[in-house]
């Protein structure tokens, strides 16, 4: 069955096809049916494939492999923010201080409450908690310091993931019930947060919002990057 | 068509400068430095590039899934701790939310957005919902419903995430411990982390331990090798000593009756010969240990050329190929994926170690070389580390009794 359906259009293409439908159907989901933030169709299209691929016997190896082109898109992707980021240029350049302050202890925040909860909770081995401090960061930055304070880069890249996954469904919920309303506001703490993955959430509720979403990434990778291992260092 | 060349050139670029300033930041964010300055140069946003920047920012949560998918991976991996592992992800990341944006607002409470301004950003808009609505902030009355209604959902969502924490543990669906957690990763840990206790970047003198510990690893590797080697040389001295005192019981028999015939001169016993050509191949093939050692050993990025190590092993399949006339002998050389040019390099090592064989009296006819590429990978992730493992040939030797593999490379 699966065989006769690899040899129509090859496995990377009924690859292609299988995540781009699934999306597709689950931002249909989330637009007509529920309409709720919490029912973003990242993840719920993340768990139909997952789930899939489990039912159909196919390793994520194979998938990876075949979907790799939706993957190296990404970062083109994250070049284009730079257009959003332009547009919003006045709001942005309206608190550029104030800008650089929240996005400094909003990264420190979550990197000390992430070692913090860990450490709280039991005997962690030290590589996961350096696994587990840049976690705030895009993927390809996180990885490059967990592998410099000791960590795990493929599981930093996991915790990356998640956060980013976690930020971007939790966020406007999160802002309904603190009752921030300012565009500018959320969409530094997304960015700050959960990064390029947040930033994609960001955009498609607002640009303003989106701009300042990839304005706080970028930050905070650069941030992250030259204090995280300094910290480290002092901190263990 | 022209704009797509140039954001992927912006890319290279990005990548380009990282490489050469070796600054641990992604080229994807310096691309975005690069062309927002660029932008801010040229002063607008040409149509060409908003043609091809809107379509892919709103399709960009896409571009997440391949390596979001992967996530199910790590299940397993992080065993018993995962709980922990969620609620610091979960944790931080609301701590982080919040923390940025509350500073944001008591810095600088003014950047509130004009309602002209404010396109689709007031909260009911964030929400499905208000998102046909028209532009402006929606009346209080409505808000405060609208608040209400999400905090009761959020309080909903905090309690299901709590319970799904507590059940998944005791459902027993990760039975992997800590310990398999590390074991898979040791492989992939740094250098330094053979400690145990912390070691800072720059540790001298634990890094030149662990140096002299990998030297007597290598050492140790070849001891064995050397001690498998003899092992079988002594088998196959067993086997030749089996013939001989074979043969010389039955010459011994032979002689004992045929110098000295029997007294009442019945017919002599006859020697009963066994063919013995086939058999001490056999036997050696036979004789050899039905679980071989299997070591994952790769070849080291860009190396083409065979190492001391790597000709040790062929050696060792020369020889066990000699000593087994009926096997044949298979090479496959594998890619590590991405590049062509990794493709190339897997092929010209596979014909190195075919090469190799052939010059070291192997027939020609019993090698069958096989040039896998990326087609069948040992691993496969997005990670670098882990493309390690696909740098490598794969030499087996297969008989009629007989299935081994050795993996040639070099660490």
């Amino acid at each position: 069955m699966l065989e006769e359906l690899y040899s129509w259009v090859g496995q990377d293409m009924l690859f292609i096809i299988f995540t781009l439908s699934i999306y597709a159907g689950a931002s249909v989901v989330h637009r007509h049916l529920a309409s709720h933030p919490l029912l973003h169709p990242l993840p719920i299209a993340i768990v139909c494939i997952a789930g899939t691929l489990k039912k159909i016997g196919i390793s994520y190896e194979t998938y990876f492999q075949s979907v790799r082109f939706l993957h190296l898109l990404l970062g083109p992707a994250i070049c284009l923010l730079a257009i959003p980021l332009y547009r919003q240029m006045g709001v942005l350049k309206r608190a550029p201080i104030a800008i650089l302050i929240s996005v400094t202890l909003g990264s420190v925040a979550a990197v000390l409450s992430a070692l913090g909860i860990l450490m709280a909770l039991g005997p962690i081995k030290i590589s996961l908690l350096a696994s587990m401090a840049p976690k705030s960061v895009t993927t390809a930055v996180a990885m490059a310091i967990a592998e410099r304070t000791g960590g795990v880069p493929a599981l930093a890249a996991a915790f990356v993931i998640s956060s980013g996954i976690v930020g971007a469904v939790v966020a406007p919920t999160l802002y309904a019930v603190i009752r921030v309303r300012d565009p500018l506001a959320m969409g530094l703490g997304i960015g700050t947060a959960s990064h390029a993955i947040g930033t994609a959430r960001a955009l498609q509720i607002s640009e303003v919002m989106g701009a300042a979403s990839a304005l706080a990434m970028a930050l905070n990778a650069i941030l992250t990057a030259v204090i995280l291992p300094v910290l480290w260092t002092m901190f263990l | 068509m022209n704009t797509i060349a140039v954001v992927l050139l912006l890319y290279l670029v990005g990548e380009a400068i990282v490489r050469i300033l070796m600054i641990p930041i992604p080229g994807s964010i310096i691309g975005l430095v690069v062309l927002f300055l660029y932008l801010l140069r040229r002063g607008r946003v040409s149509p060409a590039l908003t043609s091809v920047g809107d379509p892919v920012l709103g399709a960009m949560p896409l571009f997440f899934i391949p390596a979001g998918v992967g996530l199910f991976e790590y299940g397993d991996l992080l065993g018993g701790i995962w709980p922990a592992v969620a609620l610091a992800i979960v944790g931080s990341t609301l701590v982080g939310l919040v923390t940025t944006t509350l500073v944001m607002r008591l810095l600088a409470p003014s950047t509130l957005v004009a309602p002209s301004e404010a396109g689709s950003v007031s909260i009911a808009a964030a929400f499905g919902k208000g998102a046909e609505q028209p532009v402006g902030t929606p009346e209080p009355a409505r808000a405060r419903s609208t608040h209400r209604w999400q905090r009761r959902v959020f309080a909903t969502g905090l309690i299901g995430a709590l319970a799904l924490v507590v059940a998944f543990p005791s459902s027993n669906s990760f039975p992997v411990a800590f310990d398999g957690y590390l074991r898979y990763v040791e492989p992939y840990l740094p250098r330094r982390e053979m400690d145990e206790h912390k070691a800072s970047a720059n540790d001298a003198p634990l890094r030149e331990i662990n140096h002299a510990l990998e030297e007597d690893r290598e050492m140790l590797h070849s001891m064995q090798e050397l001690i498998g080697r003899n092992t079988q040389a002594i088998g196959a001295i067993r086997t030749q000593l089996d013939i001989v005192e074979h043969r010389l019981s039955e010459s011994n028999s032979l002689r004992s009756v045929e110098p000295h015939p029997t007294k009442d001169g019945t017919a002599q016993p006859q020697a009963v010969v066994k063919p013995v050509d086939a058999w001490p191949s056999r036997r050696a093939c036979k004789g050899l240990p039905s679980s071989e050692r299997v070591t994952m050993v790769e070849f080291a990025p860009h190396q083409d050329s065979l190492s001391a190590t790597h000709m040790r092993r062929l050696d060792w399949v020369i020889s066990l190929a000699l000593d087994c006339p009926h096997s044949n002998v298979r090479v496959s050389s594998y890619a590590d994926g991405v590049h062509a040019r990794n493709a190339k390099l897997s092929s010209a090592r596979g014909n190195l170690v075919a090469d190799y064989l052939l010059q070291h009296g192997l027939n020609g006819a019993r090698i069958s070389l096989r040039h896998l590429g990326e087609h069948t990978l040992e691993r496969l992730t997005p990670d670098e580390r882990a493309h390690a493992r696909n740098r490598r040939v794969i030499v087996s030797v297969e008989a009629m009794h007989l299935r081994r593999h050795t993996n040639v490379g070099g660490r």
